[in-house]
């Protein structure tokens, strides 16, 4: 098996920080997590990822930023947006702007594991 | 022997003689007498009048005699006096009259008319004599005695309110028609003291001490109570009292008055319920914008909660995961547990500082540190503050002193300040939506926050309206969050001020709390939304 698939995790949130990542690694993923959408774009681990867990609203750049910014490049990163808002309204509208996925927290690991995998069978 | 006929002549003559000189006499006599005198018949016929009579009326003898048919006497009083003349005449026994007589110029005064028989040694009636005595003047003095006395009878029964007199002693002794129609009662059927049996069972005492006070020093007396009605109805009623000294410097009598005061008092207590009403729709009011925010914060609350939640369930997933693996991993399968609590605590704490920021408390002081009453607010605004994408700084200072406050107030405010400067910015393109918020220690030791927006600016004329109520310059706004907020930072003996940003664009809102503020107003607060 090569190098197991990246899923960079970008959320303000600690709790998500923290706990993501280990169940990401327990689908069989590498992980690794960032607090802002700027810290992701400077870690250099953009063209690695080949899945976005991405959360939606953070302070400065949000997550549809993010998207927008990456929408720009030549490489395509499958998102899956993930969001503590309660608005549901959102969901269609980040899937017609082309997200994989639109999970409302907190979700269950079943939901997250469907969601990684259609954005990864997207390559 | 026969005396001579001369002799008998001369006789009748000398007698005549005589007896003219007897009547010029009596003339002479009724004449100089300084009344009024006439000599009846005993059928009554006028024979004699003297001078006085003819002066005064203007008449002559012969006139006079016609007096029953004539304007002599006051037509108003002739029927009477000629029924009393009459009777008087036909018993033989004496009559007193008041009447008026016509004078010579057509005046009318009043007399005292005496007529009385003059009876022979058989007591036979052989005449009448009238004596009538000018009383007018007398009889106008009494009248307008007898009138003002109707007039003060007239004005104390019928003065809208109860009139009463007591004694010395302080026993009830007159009511006016109003009191007796009032209480039911006569000043009679209340002696003894049982008036006090109409004062309410719980004024009793109070009313009889307050009474025996006044009496026994003589001073003014005034109280208030409830007295029972004829009715029934027990009604407040001032009575107010005032002793009358005699010259000796005794108390002579007390007059008093009793005002029905029942419709005033509810009037009172009406207006005291009315402005209660008007306070309590007033923080209902402000809770309705509160409750506003609520709904605007409802996706912080959501947020909050969810993260910690979300947590929660993926570390426990997680840590399943870890130990259905082969081999298990325990020690990966303890920090996930080890998490999980920690994000569970996390969701207990955002809903400890939700239940303080919204149950509807009353104005509760406590020691305050301003830092930590501002990071619950920024938790609570972050959701809203992002979904603006609103760029948050803090620059909270280490040394500041404790206050004095309500928090959930104090909060409220802070909310306003942050919703009002991040509704400021959303139209903001051409530069980060930058929100200052500063606490900073005062001179003077007090505490200041400040929070600072990049947003559209307030036109300097419009600085002092802000604060005005229902003043706003949002579309959607009710403009009653910052006189709220002004209301409660001045609760707090403190100042909330606004000003245009200096070298930049935006506006700048302040509040500064003095350290100790112990005592605040007692009024009921309105809270902020």
């Amino acid at each position: 098996m090569t190098a197991r698939s990246l899923v960079s995790i970008v959320d303000d949130d600690e709790s998500i920080r923290e706990s993501l990542p280990d169940l990401v690694r327990q689908f069989g993923f590498a992980a690794r997590a960032f607090p802002s959408a700027e810290a992701f774009l400077a870690s250099g681990f953009v063209t690695e990822t080949r899945c976005l867990i991405l959360d939606i609203a953070m302070p400065g750049m949000s997550g549809p930023d993010l998207q927008r910014e990456l929408a720009n490049r030549p490489q395509i990163i499958p998102i899956v947006f993930i969001t503590a808002s309660g608005d549901r309204a959102i969901r269609p509208r980040l899937l017609a702007q082309g997200a994989v996925e639109c999970l409302f927290k907190p979700f269950s690991d079943a939901a997250l594991l469907a969601a990684l995998n259609a954005a990864l069978a997207m390559r | 022997m026969e005396p001579p006929v001369e002799s008998l002549a001369d006789e009748v003559t000398r007698l005549r003689e005589a007896l003219r000189e007897s009547e010029r006499g009596s003339r002479l006599l009724l004449d100089s007498i300084p009344g009024l005198v006439a000599l009846l018949a005993p059928d009554g016929q006028l024979q004699f009048v003297n001078r006085q009579i003819l002066e005064y009326t203007g008449r002559t003898l012969d006139e006079l005699k016609h007096w029953g048919t004539s304007d002599t006497v006051h037509s108003e009083d002739l029927p009477h006096v000629i029924q009393v003349f009459t009777r008087s005449i036909g018993s033989g026994s004496p009559y007193e009259i008041v009447q008026r007589l016509r004078r010579a110029d057509g005046v009318y005064r009043w007399f005292q008319n005496n007529g009385f028989p003059l009876r022979d040694t058989s007591d036979r009636i052989v005449r009448w004599c009238v004596l009538l005595i000018d009383i007018d003047e007398r009889k106008r003095a009494e009248d307008a005695i007898r009138a003002s006395e109707r007039q003060f009878r007239l004005l104390v029964e019928t003065i809208p309110a109860l009139v009463w007199r007591g004694t010395p002693e302080g026993e009830l002794d007159y009511l006016n028609r109003r009191a007796v129609e009032y209480l039911g009662h006569t000043a009679e059927s209340l002696t003894g003291g049982r008036w006090l049996e109409l004062v309410h069972p719980d004024h009793r005492e109070t009313t009889v001490q307050r009474w025996l006070q006044a009496a026994t020093t003589g001073s003014s007396y005034a109280d208030e109570y409830r007295l029972r009605r004829a009715d029934g109805e027990y009604r407040w009623i001032r009575s107010v009292g005032e002793p009358l000294h005699d010259t000796d410097g005794r108390i002579a009598n007390w007059y008093g008055l009793v005002i029905d005061i029942e419709d005033r008092k509810r009037a009172e207590a009406e207006s005291r319920t009315a402005e209660e009403a008007l306070n309590r729709a007033r923080s209902e009011l402000a809770h309705v914008a509160r409750v506003t925010t609520v709904g605007a914060l409802t996706a912080s609350i959501a947020h909050e909660v969810n993260q910690p939640l979300s947590g929660i369930l993926t570390n426990a997933s997680t840590c399943l995961r870890m130990l259905a693996a082969n081999p298990p991993d325990i020690e990966g399968a303890r920090e996930t547990a080890r998490r999980t609590m920690r994000d569970g605590n996390r969701a207990s704490d955002v809903i400890t500082r939700l239940r303080a920021l919204f149950t509807k408390k009353e104005f509760t002081l406590e020691p305050l540190d301003l830092n930590e009453v501002t990071r619950e607010v920024v938790v609570l605004s972050l959701s809203e503050l992002q979904r603006n994408r609103i760029v948050l700084e803090s620059e909270f200072a280490d040394d500041l002193p404790l206050i004095t406050g309500d928090r959930i107030q104090l909060q409220q405010v802070m909310l306003n300040l942050l919703r009002n400067a991040s509704d400021a910015m959303v139209g903001v393109r051409d530069r980060p939506r930058r929100l200052l918020l500063r606490t900073e220690r005062e001179e003077g030791d007090g505490v200041r926050l400040t929070v600072r927006d990049a947003g559209v600016g307030v036109d300097p004329q419009s600085m002092n309206k802000l604060f005005d109520a229902f003043y706003t310059t949002k579309p959607d706004g009710m403009g009653i969050g910052l006189s709220v907020s002004r209301s409660i930072i001045e609760r707090h003996h403190g100042r909330l001020w606004a000003e245009p940003n200096d070298g930049g664009p935006g506006a700048t809102f302040s509040f500064w709390i003095p350290r100790q503020a112990e005592r605040l107003d007692a009024v009921a607060a309105p809270s902020a939304s």
